[in-house]
């Protein structure tokens, strides 16, 4: 049971990835961004293609970072530009658009076949006390964990940090001050784009990898998201890494099998509307 | 150049309308400038036009005899220009140090405890639990750490007790004395007219007097007809 | 609603509806010339534009982020297919109980939304779409095993046919939609995306708005989904995939389908475009690409869509023409009042149900109410009673509790203690919006006149009935009833959120600061209004101001609140003198209140 819920470590790593790409750019762009993963995607099979052509495998996975964190920021010069002063819903839209769009361009590139990812790590694994840990299990544990404690130490501790949190809440008044909010924008948004680049990367030996799954990656990475109020980052990799665990303990409990990717569905539905039920009027007063 | 602050002919539309109409406003240095009008005349809308939050569609914005028209927000802040906009726009969530430090380094902010000594045990309050009058200290106080050398006040009366409103008014004079270059924007003429050096009238998008405080306070009937108008 | 009123709405000759209904009728003709082939595709264009139809009334209208449309157009479709299988019914009969039974699950998702909202809705939606496909792709459609089809009805078995039964159920829905459109509900729509608040001050229930909007929109895509299995006869149930509900939101976002031509033309981009494509040797997937790409520069120049904003530039040249530009409705220029209905509002002073004949009771008593946010006391047993007849003002320092005890007598927030009497029976236990229908009446600091409505369509959701209105804006001085509120200053929409909260007979009216942002000669002529309020229209005032000439101007008594606790009470030139009101408000004693 402790294997099979071991097992699902490096999904649940990638969600939780994701949780964090998504948390970032809702807190401090003011977006909740249903394309996230699929910029994640393009970068993950730009490092694939690369790989198959000889590339070598780090060299691969650098260029794959890279392109997932341009085109991230590219999208996000295009928000700033078109809606600087635009509400999150209709900036939230906006990112379904995006994600439309890129899902075709990357039909028309890659295809809509899966790819055979390279495995991160070497199949090694160590036998603590009756478990065995394995090496990629554990390298995608601690790489959540350790990258979303750096941003939001960042986050917390410096001036960029506070100005950040603050152009997240007024923006033009930010400027006002002298905030660089487009620039910032765009650095949130690239640096949203090369995590989210990094959780398909992680996931994809072990799960089926065609494009558009690893797009829909965003759906199991928002509802980690929600779980942490689209706020605490702690909260999100916790909660994604619980969903990825969760999920691979069902594929061995025959009832819920077929079922399992509804699960955390209706889990979080129950978490938020619990959490919520104080929530009885909208925020505009 | 005498002058913080010279904005000649300016022009500045908004959707689809021409709201100030060839407007020409002098602010400078070391004095309250004072600028009266009735409720939609355009005052609002002129303040976010020099500070670049809408374009104007022709005349010219001045800043230290540098031409600023054509740029961005960023910019300008930059340049020493900061804007109170109307409505205690603190940023809510971030404690009321974390709204100084988000204009200016540490070192810098204790100059708002000393303009405003009643926001220091609120140090680490979140300012959305600000009462509005110290809301509305913080956000002057948040612009002011900045060291602008033009400062622009958007209503600051809005919404505030006669007496919240008569503690605002003194720091303002002084904030001139020591060389800022101020422009208030007011709806209630006798307080700001009371501290003010010069005063424009602002109607209809144009303006219809300009000249020292005190003349207008004692020309009433100027100040009634462009309120009536 | 009665045929009569159904095929009115249908053939209403109104300019607003006149454009979209010949849209229609053109279209119609051109396409039954067409050869089969083509028609099919209009066919598709049509089932396709309901959907994008009821993402406009969901989100278009109410501004609710709902991602699952094509999952309640799978519901339509698998009971038609069912219906089908196991009853023998008629096909429009079938469509119609399709749309019906996706009606509870767009109330269960409607639910939701009175809790999560924005973003959070977004979430639950797709999450939502993402886990009905997995049932989906479980599930076989009913009759594809023994090639059980759904058949169209024999006189609609050809594509022609077939298609002007489709554009016939499309005509009905839209007529359904308008309907409501025009009646509170739909005005509330507008309203909740703005305020809910707002919406529950003016007696509209909240959940019902949002519900009714859900289950609305379920049922236009479910009969989409319905027709859809008659122009095929058989569907497979896993191509109602998340991916679609997301395509067809962001193609609903770029039309703008909360306009009747907005979602048929979304249809035509999502049926037509895609076979022109193919004709022309451009990659089928190039038409999605142009959808995102599209919805985004659309959302860019505008919330409303492409026909939003054609819309608007049409209403701007009309307004530059002097003509008219809102045509519909009860929002209509009304006729003068009391030309046949009577007086349009109660008789003054004594009017109303009986107060008169309990004169001396307070038509509002609060009693000891307090408040506390957490360790906080915003209201400490403050008691208040406004008699009939009066206008009572309420002043005090930021943060004394003034707007809090109008959010408490209205039931936006619970006290610690304390109760409120309207007219001698007890309002506490009752929710915002029923507190409103029985006579409190409040508007807000902020000002919350919804901007996407016409102050008579305003007016109309606030309860009034539109030979009340002429009366009513004259008197409150405020803008035509044709003019839209977005485009009136947010200083002046306040005496109209003023007019909006006297309609529908209040017995007492909370007015929060509706003087802000006025210059001081409008404030005094609202103040003269507002001592009028009173006699005029049989109700109460209770009036929060900071303008001191208006309160001196309008009001019979006088509280004084500081930090949550009363700290003088009664006629307003003694409460003004106090020496505790001085220190703690007034700082300086106000010149000319005591001449």
């Amino acid at each position: 049971m402790i294997d099979a819920a071991l097992s699902g470590l490096p999904s649940g790593a990638a969600y939780a990835l994701l949780g964090v790409a998504v948390v970032l750019l809702y807190r401090m762009a003011g977006v909740l961004n249903f394309s996230i993963a699929v910029f994640g995607a393009f970068g993950a099979f730009i490092m694939v293609s690369l790989f198959e052509r000889g590339l070598p495998f780090g060299l691969a996975i650098a260029v794959g970072v890279l392109a997932g964190l341009a085109l991230s920021a590219a999208m996000g010069a295009v928000m700033a530009a078109l809606f600087p002063d635009t509400d999150p819903i209709t900036r939230s839209v906006v990112t379904i658009g995006m994600a439309i769009s890129l899902f075709a361009v990357a039909f028309r590139i890659f295809g809509d076949r899966p790819r055979s990812f390279p495995p991160l790590f070497p199949s090694v694994s160590y036998t603590v006390s009756g478990v065995s840990l394995k090496l990629s299990g554990m390298v995608a544990l601690g790489l959540a964990s350790v990258l979303a404690f750096a941003i939001w130490l960042f986050l917390r501790r410096t001036r960029i940090g506070v100005q950040v949190a603050a152009m997240s809440t007024r923006s033009t008044t930010a400027e006002l001050l002298g905030i660089p909010v487009r620039s910032y924008t765009v650095a949130i948004w690239a640096l949203a784009g090369a995590i989210a680049t990094m959780a398909p990367i992680l996931a994809a030996p072990t799960r089926q990898a065609d494009f558009t799954s690893l797009g829909l990656l965003v759906v199991p990475a928002l509802a980690a998201a929600l779980l942490g109020s689209f706020h605490s980052l702690g909260l999100t990799v916790v909660a994604g890494l619980g969903i990825g665990v969760l999920e691979a303990m069902a594929v061995r409990w025959p009832a819920v099998s077929t079922w399992r990717t509804t699960l955390p569905f209706f889990v979080i539905l129950v978490v938020l509307l619990w959490r919520q039920r104080g929530e009885v009027w909208d925020e505009a007063r | 150049m005498s002058c913080a602050l010279r904005i000649s002919r300016l022009e500045v539309p908004r959707s689809g309308f021409e709201i100030v109409r060839g407007v020409d406003v002098d602010v400078p240095a070391g004095q309250v400038t004072v600028l009266l009008g009735p409720n939609g005349a355009g005052k609002t809308t002129l303040l976010e036009a020099v500070s670049g939050v809408i374009p104007a569609s022709a005349g010219s914005i001045h800043l230290d005899g540098t031409d600023v028209t054509g740029e961005g927000r960023v910019r300008r802040a930059r340049r020493g220009l900061s804007h109170v906009e109307q409505g205690r726009t603190v940023f809510g969530d971030l404690s009321v140090v974390d709204n100084l430090l988000a204009a200016a380094p540490r070192p810098e902010i204790g100059l708002a405890f000393e303009i405003f000594p009643e926001l220091d045990r609120f140090r680490e309050r979140k300012a959305g639990l600000l009462s509005g009058g110290e809301q509305q200290m913080l956000v002057v106080a948040r612009a002011v750490v900045q060291r602008p050398k033009v400062l622009l006040l958007d209503e600051i009366s809005l919404g505030l007790a006669p007496i919240v409103f008569g503690r605002l008014i003194p720091v303002v004079r002084q904030l001139a004395d020591d060389g800022m270059a101020v422009l208030l924007v007011e709806q209630f003429a006798a307080l700001a007219l009371g501290i003010g050096d010069n005063a424009y009238v602002l109607s209809n998008g144009s303006i219809v007097f300009s000249g020292p405080c005190a003349e207008l306070s004692t020309e009433s009937e100027v100040l009634h007809s462009a309120y009536l108008s | 609603m009665k045929p009569v009123e159904l095929a009115s709405s249908l053939f209403s000759s109104t300019r607003d509806r006149a454009f979209p209904l010949s849209l229609v009728a053109v279209l119609t003709l051109f396409v039954l010339w067409l050869p089969d082939f083509w028609t099919f595709l209009f066919i598709s264009a049509l089932t396709t534009g309901l959907i994008a139809l009821s993402v406009g009334i969901v989100y278009g209208r109410a501004r609710m982020v709902s991602l699952c449309q094509f999952s309640f157009a799978a519901v339509g479709a698998w009971v038609v297919g069912w219906l089908n299988v196991n009853y023998n019914l008629p096909f429009v009969v079938m469509i119609l109980v399709g749309g019906l039974a996706a009606v509870p699950l767009g109330a269960l998702i409607g639910l939701l939304s009175l809790r999560l909202r924005g973003i959070n809705l977004a979430v639950a939606t797709l999450g939502f779409a993402a886990a009905t496909i997995v049932y989906l792709r479980q599930t076989p459609f009913p009759g594809s095993f023994n090639g059980q089809f759904v058949e169209r009805p024999a006189a609609f078995s050809s594509e022609n046919r077939f298609f002007l039964l489709c554009a016939v159920v499309f005509a009905a829905v839209v007529s359904l939609v308008g309907y409501l459109d025009r009646r509170r509900v739909g005005r509330a729509w507008l309203a909740v995306r703005y305020s809910e608040r707002a919406t529950a001050a003016v007696g509209m229930s909240v959940a019902r708005v949002k519900l009714a909007a859900f289950s609305l929109g379920a049922f236009v895509a479910a009969v989409g989904g319905g027709l859809l299995v008659g122009q095929n006869g058989i569907v497979s149930l896993r191509s109602f995939e998340p991916f679609d509900s997301l395509l067809i939101f962001a193609v609903a976002a770029l039309t703008g389908a909360r306009y009747v031509d907005g979602a048929i033309g979304a249809g035509l981009l999502g049926a037509i475009l895609p076979e022109l494509f193919r004709r022309w040797g451009i990659p089928l997937d190039v038409a999605p690409m142009l959808f995102g790409v599209g919805a985004i520069y659309v959302l860019s120049q505008g919330a409303e869509g492409a026909h939003g904003q054609l819309r608007e530039q049409w209403r701007a040249r009309r307004a530059s023409r002097g003509l008219p530009t809102e045509g519909t409705g009860p929002a209509r220029v009304p006729e003068p009042a009391g030309s046949e209905s009577g007086p349009a509002f109660p008789p003054s002073g004594r009017g109303g149900r009986g107060t008169a004949n309990r004169a001396g009771q307070p038509v509002l008593a609060i009693g000891g109410l307090t408040v506390r946010y957490g360790a906080v006391v915003a209201l400490d047993r403050v008691d208040i009673d406004i008699l009939p007849g009066t206008v009572h003002g309420l002043i005090g320092p930021n943060g004394a509790g003034k707007s809090t005890l109008i959010d408490t007598v209205t039931g936006f927030v619970e006290p610690a203690a304390g109760r409120v009497l309207l007219e001698g029976s007890a309002i506490d236990r009752l929710p915002v919006h029923k507190r409103a229908r029985a006579g409190v009446r409040r508007t807000f600091q902020q000002g919350r006149a919804i901007p996407d409505l016409t102050v008579g369509q305003y007016l109309q959701l606030a309860g009034g009935r539109p030979e009340e209105f002429e009366d009513l804006l004259v008197f409150m001085d405020c803008p035509p009833v044709d003019r839209r509120i977005s485009e009136i200053d947010m200083a002046r929409r306040r005496p109209v959120e003023v007019a909006a909260s006297l309609l529908g007979r209040p017995r007492v009216v909370l007015l929060d600061e509706p003087g802000a942002g006025l210059a001081e000669d409008e404030s005094a002529a609202l103040a003269r209004r507002i001592a009028d309020i009173p006699e005029r229209f049989g109700c109460a005032v209770l009036l929060v101001e900071h303008d001191m000439t208006m309160v001196v101007g309008a009001c019979d008594g006088i509280t004084v609140l500081d930090f949550g606790e009363t700290i003088a009470s009664g006629p307003v030139d003694k409460v003004l003198e106090d020496p505790r009101v001085v220190e703690a408000y007034l700082g300086v004693p106000i010149e000319g209140v005591s001449s």
